[in-house]
């Protein structure tokens, strides 16, 4: 899996280098954003991979410039996230202006490359790319209001978020290779992204620091299972909430209770729940030993 | 769901005989309760880093 990596940093290069529209001082930029983007690995792009390589007949050398345009469209979107959270110490955070612009740049390569491919259906994929780029960007907007309080509307947004994008990944590479796509495919591509967003949100609140969701006055399912105990905590966290009253978080009292009082049991039970859900759906589709096995981890 | 973790928290004998098998949850499917109970045999600790 780690050479499919180098694969797709080797056709994210080439993207940047041949880009002929953009000057030194983008390319630069753009360039070291996706050095830093490396060291995460490339999921998306491998989803993407994965699912063209386990249903095509024909191989076709292109896919690994899809899966690249794939990567860029989810870097922009990291940018553009880590501006509006102000909460990551990622290079494009030291120049904010400027680093926008980077990310507009991304955002058009994204479907100049899949439509310069010699794909058969590359405008379906193009159309699946616009489609679920735009609910993950409902899901960011929703996620910055800040609203979604209550189990219902937070899942709906993180599927809308995060689910979105790592469907996508899937459903593009399954729509180059067959012309098609399945509603198997799309279930556990979104509960992966579902599962991935619920273990970010119990990790941010591992550390008292600016990641962390309840000093930040954010929601996630924890949270949201905390406020609904009626107890002191769940009372002092409600007032830390609410702008109008100057209140204090107990960290001790309010770390055991998440640990203690069954805020991060329900979390971790409602990512199993969506565990089960991919693994239903996964065993429906057709797909290679090694697509399998890549997608059971990122379901765990 | 909440209600249901919060009540297993406050029972624990509770999650011990759903473990044996001995009880069910009524209005629970079958793969909920599974996760359920995945989500009780795992160590929820602060300092640990084993929360998922």
């Amino acid at each position: 899996m780690q050479e499919l990596d180098v694969q797709i940093n080797e056709a994210l290069d080439i993207l940047i280098e041949n880009e002929l529209l953009i000057g030194h001082e983008l390319r630069s930029m753009l360039t070291v954003f996706k050095e830093e983007k490396k060291e995460v690995g490339y999921s998306f792009g491998k989803l993407c991979y994965l699912h063209y390589d386990a249903f095509t007949d024909c191989f076709n050398e292109d896919i690994y410039k899809v899966a690249a345009a794939i990567e860029l469209l989810i870097l922009s979107f990291d940018i553009i996230d880590d501006l509006q959270d102000k909460d990551s110490d990622y290079s494009w955070t030291k120049t904010p202006e400027l680093s926008l612009n980077v990310a507009l740049a991304m955002l058009v390569m994204v479907s100049r490359t899949i439509r310069e491919t010699s794909f058969e259906h590359k405008s379906a994929a193009i159309q699946i790319l616009d489609d679920y780029a735009l609910r993950s960007i409902n899901g960011q907007q929703l996620d910055l209001l800040n609203t979604c309080s209550d189990e219902q509307s937070y899942l709906k947004m993180i599927e809308q978020k995060s689910g979105s994008l790592t469907a996508m990944g899937c459903l593009i590479g399954e729509v180059l290779a067959k012309g098609e796509t399945s509603s198997d495919v799309e279930e556990y591509g979104k509960y992966i992204g579902i599962i991935q967003q619920i273990k970010n949100d119990v990790q941010s609140l591992k550390v008292w620091g600016p990641k962390n969701d309840l000093l930040n006055k954010r929601y996630s399912l924890p949270i949201i299972y905390l406020i609904s105990q009626e107890n002191d905590v769940s009372k002092s966290v409600i007032d830390y909430y609410n702008e109008d009253i100057d209140a204090f978080l107990d960290n001790n009292a309010t770390e055991n209770e998440l640990t203690n009082g069954g805020a991060i049991r329900y979390a971790i039970t409602m990512k199993n729940v969506y565990k089960f859900k991919a693994l239903d759906n996964l065993e429906n589709v057709a797909i290679n030993e090694l697509g399998k096995d890549y997608l059971k981890k990122l379901m765990k | 769901m909440m209600n249901v973790i919060q009540y297993l928290e406050n029972n624990p004998e509770l999650v011990s005989l759903l473990k044996a098998q001995k009880a069910s949850l009524i209005g629970v499917s079958s793969m909920e309760q599974k996760a359920i109970l995945d989500a009780f045999n795992s160590e929820v600790e602060l300092e640990s880093g084993s929360w998922l």
